[in-house]
């Protein structure tokens, strides 16, 4: 059982919206930015996109969480403290091994991630829009919202090379087993689309990753 | 945090509007004190350990007032709280676990003393919950500071969690004044066992536990445990956090149930929990005021005995 009713939980977004507003709105041309670095990748294109990560779970991870969510829910400074070491992991694979390359392929793996991009960029933040209270301040946007933050990191991975996007997907994949089991709980079973997203994602990864190493061996 | 100027925007309305509209709609609510005197005052019970009486229905604040910083929905809380009062009501039970819950009740406090409206009748209960003995202290001055108190008139170990170290604290603020009551609480039916140990061992004025018409474990050894010691009972869960409501929302009312002044389910499943001779008081949790006037009618009227007790559940249990 959870301590707030789900009208709370998009009430909490809408409120921490508004008290930063409007920094909320910089989410979408920042969603955009990390999707054209990864579908056209330039020679500082990893590093910027890595940057652009590396703040979103750092603002949704401390100023979502930690300084505001934390009020309603006891749990948010644990969560507060994964998005951190998410941050840090994207930091250290990014900056300072140097392994985090991307590249869109078109197929399946290239349409998912765009895909799911997409989602955390728009339908997410859509949602939020219409279930709230139909204002600006209530749509969950990316880097300022945890949910939109793993959308759009998951989708990115899908289109990076090398088998640092699995271990990157870790933990974004256990958020959205968390925002499932949270969603369900508060009444909303849709919610459960959540986990299947991640679970998909994860899949599609692991198996590029495996044909990758199979090409590598056969060549 | 600041709190901004609300935006009063179609949440915001229905958050404010629901409750009274829709009991005005459904014709249901009556001005307050024709609802009152209609069905006569408010029983209540004495606290065992000092033979003060307090309302038999009090207010739970879990989830209900975990509401953040939405002017318009605190707005909507404040309504409840004041018709919490209008109706006769004494204790407000929260914690530290439930988010903003204490920080949107002294909003609300503070909202409707501002209006002119006497909040003498609090009986203010809240809970120290912490793992961390040392950091207990801070944390009931912190629940002090949100209320508005100078001190709480009852503080209890939550989940008892640390609880022997916790009551060492207790009953020195206590003794020191800083505190009139203590208490220990537990929920769901957790640690009866533990629970009756410190009851046995330990000196408290209350203790809170789950108990309702399918709950009934409490009626084992809590209960009449409580009455041999001379401590008070508090109920959370009278309800099942509505689960009671929703299982027999479809199905009609006994009609006996006239007999006893309930007109509702709610009201039915509220009078067997606050039926029972050893407890004190009862704390439905609710966000809407027709809710709030439901459950505050409980505590007027008959009151079932033994016999119809017994009646009530043989009911429950056939459905």
């Amino acid at each position: 059982m959870l301590p707030f009713t789900i009208d709370t939980y998009f009430a909490a977004i809408e409120q921490y919206n508004q008290s930063i507003w409007p920094l909320p709105l910089a989410g979408f041309p920042l969603a955009i930015i990390a999707i054209a670095c990864a579908m056209q990748p330039f020679a500082a294109g990893a590093r910027v996109l890595g940057a652009v990560l590396v703040v979103a779970w750092l603002w949704s991870g401390l100023g979502f969480h930690l300084l505001h969510f934390s009020t309603i829910n006891f749990a948010a400074p644990a969560y507060a403290v994964l998005f951190g070491v998410q941050a840090l992991l994207i930091a250290w694979i990014c900056f300072a091994r140097g392994r985090l390359n991307f590249r869109f392929v078109p197929g399946a793996q290239g349409l998912a991630g765009v895909v799911v991009v997409g989602m955390g960029a728009t339908s997410w933040p859509m949602l939020g829009f219409i279930y709230g209270n139909e204002t600006f301040a209530a749509a969950p946007m990316f880097a300022a919202d945890p949910t939109a933050t793993v959308l759009v990191t998951l989708g990115v991975l899908l289109l990076a090379e090398g088998r640092a996007a699995v271990w990157l997907a870790i933990i974004p994949v256990l958020w959205t087993f968390v925002d499932g089991a949270t969603f369900f709980v508060l009444g909303a079973p849709l919610g459960l689309a959540f986990p299947v997203i991640g679970l998909v994602v994860f899949v599609l990864l692991v198996l590029k990753r495996r044909s990758h190493v199979l090409d590598m061996r056969e060549n | 945090m600041r709190y901004r100027t609300p935006t009063y925007n179609r949440r915001s309305f229905l958050a404010h509007a629901t409750g009274i509209g829709a009991a005005v709609a459904a014709g249901s609510l009556l001005p307050l004190e024709e609802a009152q005197a209609a069905s006569g005052p408010m029983l209540t019970r004495p606290i065992p350990s000092s033979g003060e009486r307090i309302p038999v229905i009090g207010m739970g604040s879990w989830v209900t007032f975990n509401v953040g910083e939405d002017i318009a929905v605190r707005t909507a809380r404040a309504d409840v709280l004041k018709t919490f009062f209008a109706q006769g009501g004494g204790m407000v039970d929260s914690s530290p676990m439930y988010g903003s819950a204490q920080d949107v009740i002294g909003w609300s406090l503070r909202h409707l003393q501002a209006q002119g409206m006497s909040t003498d009748s609090l009986f203010s209960a809240t809970k120290v919950w912490t793992p961390v003995f040392e950091k207990g202290p801070g944390q009931m001055a912190q629940a002090r500071r949100l209320w508005g108190l100078n001190r709480f008139d009852l503080m209890q170990v939550h989940n008892l969690v640390d609880w022997e170290e916790h009551l060492q604290t207790l009953a020195a603020d206590k003794e020191a004044g800083r505190v009139r009551y203590v208490g220990i609480t537990t929920s769901h039916g957790r640690r009866h066992g533990d629970f009756a140990a410190i009851m046995e061992n330990h000196p408290l004025d209350f203790v809170q536990f789950t108990y309702n018409i399918l709950d009934r474990e409490a009626e084992a050894r809590l209960l009449p445990l409580a009455a041999e010691r001379g401590i008070g009972v508090i109920i959370n869960r009278p309800f099942r956090r509505r689960g009671l409501i929703n299982q027999f929302a479809g199905k009609p009312l006994p009609e006996w149930a006239g007999e006893i002044g309930a007109t509702s389910w709610p009201q039915f499943l509220l009078k067997f929990v606050v039926s029972h001779p050893a407890v004190t008081c009862a704390i439905p949790a609710t966000s809407q005021i027709p809710h709030m006037v439901e459950n505050m009618g409980v505590g007027r009227g008959p009151m079932p005995d033994a016999g119809m007790r017994a009646r009530m559940v043989r009911h429950v249990e056939a459905l």
